[in-house]
């Protein structure tokens, strides 16, 4: 189709191989409504202890930065490339080859160069020459470096608010570059001087008061627990257990905070509840660690830490053997990356291994953290589940790999293998839009805010286009994923680039499939509360 | 009289088939004046991948369907405009102003003028050639519609996000309320144990 346009020639020829028309060493300062985070509250920062708590916004002129931010600015720097061998590689290693530059969502969102990860990673590059290469020192400008300069911090606090650290770019990079780390060390060194989003830092200060980013305090969980447990019965008439705190269970299970609480999340609770209740797995949920999920890591290294660690110390606390984590998408990117060093070795617990079909989970050998969706398949693969896939016929179901679990932890096959054995109509997306080269949501990172929502909704475009396509093609109305963030956020996605289609999570149709011992009764509605497609088939067993 | 309308009509066929004859170099100088609002400038139409660069795909296509119906006097048609809506739904998230988001339509008003430039010197010709014109200006009005159509989207979206938040809370508050009994339970920033006691 596209050579009817214009050929590649064609379009070749009017190629101006002058580079882009925005000088890209120029700072870009113009912050419109609905591209920006809100700063964080200073309240909530001193909650932190965090640096510089103050009043102030991205289109003020004034960012009442302290005075000698330069200086602690290139000292975090200096600390941070004498730190992390691999931030200074990344900075010194890219030879500009372009392999990158069209991979990020927000770049073909928007079309904005600054947004290639190359051009990215060039705002803190350029500075880093300057200041820590013999060549820029000396000649500056002429060896690609840049002065460190009020506006191009402005800069960097607008760009590195707009990568969701998704790791798609780096997936293309010959030299194994990862970009997402510089966004990192850019939004660490912002933190240092009081540059940082609500959106991170509110969060950030729940967990630390409450156990969870949303805020809810042990009793209102216990409460919330209480009412998915009610939301079960309703629509199997089963009374399921949810144990809490309780002492020496074999299994601690920490789930993302908006699984207990927000929709379409909940309706993933309600399986994960059913499915334990049907295994009789001896686990136990916790009111202090009731988060998966690790706002830390968008953040900074110490933040993820102090947050990782709670899951572990409660699991010391409990005396549970291992960990087994929900559907959460940046939750394993720390625990599969970054856990082990930071506040491992965890070996007070055991390698993982399933009660039910004996399986030892030996990939998490060394975080003793086993991901949802192994334990299921597992289970599936090993005929432990009795399904009826006609119980989600309502469904035509897509699937939208996570960036974390796909990327950060190589979580492909198995949310693919318990889908289609607990449905009949899976419709993939597009190769080079799944798997490994899944585009992110576009609001990861901390970025899922609605003043941010057209920044969102740009950085959502590849993967909402995609959506479109199955939806056309093959009546798709249903987009699963694995992650509380898409969860979230995919619904606007779905709705401005796709139109009419829901946002729903595996044990959400795991639950629907699930056939349970104890029902007496044929289901007639799914887990949302909605009537079954095909009441009368529901109760013919198919494993 | 009636001659002189035949006349007319003659012309415009005649233009139309001029402008027919002339798609693909019209079409790709559009495509070439539109990629250049665009900050990345035509490396950013390099990749004509309909899913890793929906916005090349889309513009390079669908503006090429746009021109058929301008050249068959279709641009109220419902196929224009899925076209405009394909194509303003990315710019009216991007950094564009309300008239920058539709002004790539006008673009082709300079296309057309420069491969007509010989017709163009005819007197008879070039009064033909505003009424051809004209059929742009009404497209350009449809895209002010759609370009409208999509922020209302926006607008619409942000609330419903707001609305999710608040019947969430709103859900839990209800059962809070049925098992507690009617008492005042703050939700933002977590909920005030003093106020929720058995």
């Amino acid at each position: 189709m596209s050579d009817e346009v214009t050929s590649r020639e064609e379009l070749l020829k009017t190629i101006d191989y002058v580079p882009a028309q925005q000088d890209l060493y120029k700072p870009n300062l113009e912050f419109r409504p609905g591209t920006w985070n809100y700063p964080a509250n200073p309240k909530k920062m001193e909650h932190l202890e965090l640096p510089y708590p103050r009043e102030w916004s991205p289109p003020d002129l004034d960012w009442k930065l302290p005075e000698n931010w330069k200086e602690i600015i290139l000292k975090g720097m200096e600390e941070r490339l004498n730190r992390y061998r691999s931030l200074r590689v990344y900075l010194d290693i890219c030879v500009r080859c372009g392999a990158c530059a069209d991979k990020c969502h927000f770049y073909l969102g928007s079309g904005d160069p600054k947004n290639m990860p190359v051009a990215r990673t060039e705002l803190m590059r350029s500075v880093y020459r300057r200041y820590f290469t013999v060549g820029g020192k000396l000649l500056g400008g002429a060896a690609g470096g840049r002065e460190l300069t009020e506006d191009v911090l402005k800069e960097w606090f607008y760009y590195y608010y707009q990568c969701t650290e998704c790791r798609r770019c780096s997936v293309f990079c010959p030299y194994g570059i990862d970009t997402c780390e510089i966004t990192m060390m850019g939004r660490e060194l912002l933190n240092l001087v009081g540059l940082n989003i609500n959106w991170i830092v509110e969060p950030l200060s729940n967990c630390f008061r409450t156990g969870n980013h949303l805020g809810i305090q042990p009793h209102a969980f216990a409460d919330t627990i209480e009412f998915a447990v009610e939301d079960v019965e309703d629509v199997t008439g089963i009374k399921v257990d949810a144990p809490m705190n309780r002492k020496g269970a074999e299994i601690l299970f920490v789930v993302p905070s908006a699984d207990y609480f927000a929709e379409p999340h909940w309706y993933t609770f309600l399986g994960y509840l059913m499915l334990f209740h049907e295994l009789g797995l001896d686990y136990t949920l916790s009111t202090y660690a009731s988060e998966g999920g690790n706002f830390g890591l968008f953040h900074s290294a110490e933040m993820m830490k102090r947050l990782n660690n709670k899951i572990y110390a409660e699991a010391e606390r409990l005396g549970v053997k291992w960990i087994l984590g929900g559907e959460c998408g940046h939750m394993w990117r720390v625990i599969h990356q970054y856990m082990d060093t930071i506040n491992g070795p965890a070996d007070f617990l055991e390698v993982p291994k399933s009660p039910i079909t004996g399986t030892v989970f030996e990939n998490a050998k060394a975080t003793k953290m086993t991901h949802i969706a192994e334990f299921t398949a597992d289970l599936i693969k090993n005929n432990k589940l009795k399904l009826d896939p006609s119980r989600n016929d309502q469904w035509k179901i897509t699937y939208h790999d996570s960036c974390n679990p796909a990327r950060a932890m190589g979580l492909l096959e198995e949310p693919r293998y318990i889908i289609n054995n607990v449905a009949n109509n899976f419709y993939e997306m597009p190769e080079n839009t799944i798997r490994e080269k899944t585009f992110c949501c576009g609001s990861g990172s901390g970025l899922g805010t609605d003043e941010n929502l057209e920044m969102r909704l740009r950085g959502g475009l590849p993967r909402g286009n995609a959506v479109k396509y199955v939806k056309d093609r093959y009546g798709v109305n249903i987009l699963t994923c694995m992650c509380a963030i898409d969860k979230a956020t995919l619904p606007a996605v779905c709705d401005y680039w796709a139109g009419d289609v829901a946002v729903g999570g595996i044990h959400e149709l795991v639950g629907n499939a699930l056939i349970m011992k104890d029902e007496q009764k044929p289901r007639t509605v799914d887990v949302r509360g909605d009537p079954l497609p095909s009441v009368e088939g529901s109760e013919e067993g198919d494993e | 009289m009636l001659y002189v309308a035949w006349q007319g009509i003659q012309r415009i066929v005649m233009l139309e088939t001029i402008l027919a004859q002339k798609k693909k170099a019209i079409v790709g100088k559009w495509l070439e004046l539109i990629a250049d609002s665009y900050p990345a400038g035509s490396e950013f139409f390099v990749d004509k991948d309909q899913f890793t660069n929906p916005v090349g795909y889309i513009l390079s296509s669908e503006i090429e369907i746009l021109y058929d119906e301008f050249l068959h006097d279709q641009i109220d048609s419902e196929r224009a405009i899925i076209s405009l809506e394909e194509i303003i739904r990315s710019r009216a998230v991007q950094d564009r102003t309300p008239g920058e988001s539709v002004n790539f339509v006008f673009l082709l008003k300079d296309v057309i003028r420069n491969e007509l430039k010989s017709q163009a010197k005819n007197k008879e010709f070039a009064a033909e050639l505003a009424k051809l014109e004209g059929r742009i200006d009404n497209l350009a009005c449809q895209a002010f519609n759609v370009y409208t159509g999509c922020r209302e989207r926006i607008n619409q979206i942000r609330i419903n996000e707001i609305k999710r938040d608040r019947d969430n809370a709103n859900r839990l508050l209800e059962r809070f309320a049925r098992k507690y009994g009617d008492q005042t339970v703050e939700v933002a920033g977590g909920y005030d144990r003093s106020e929720v006691t058995e």
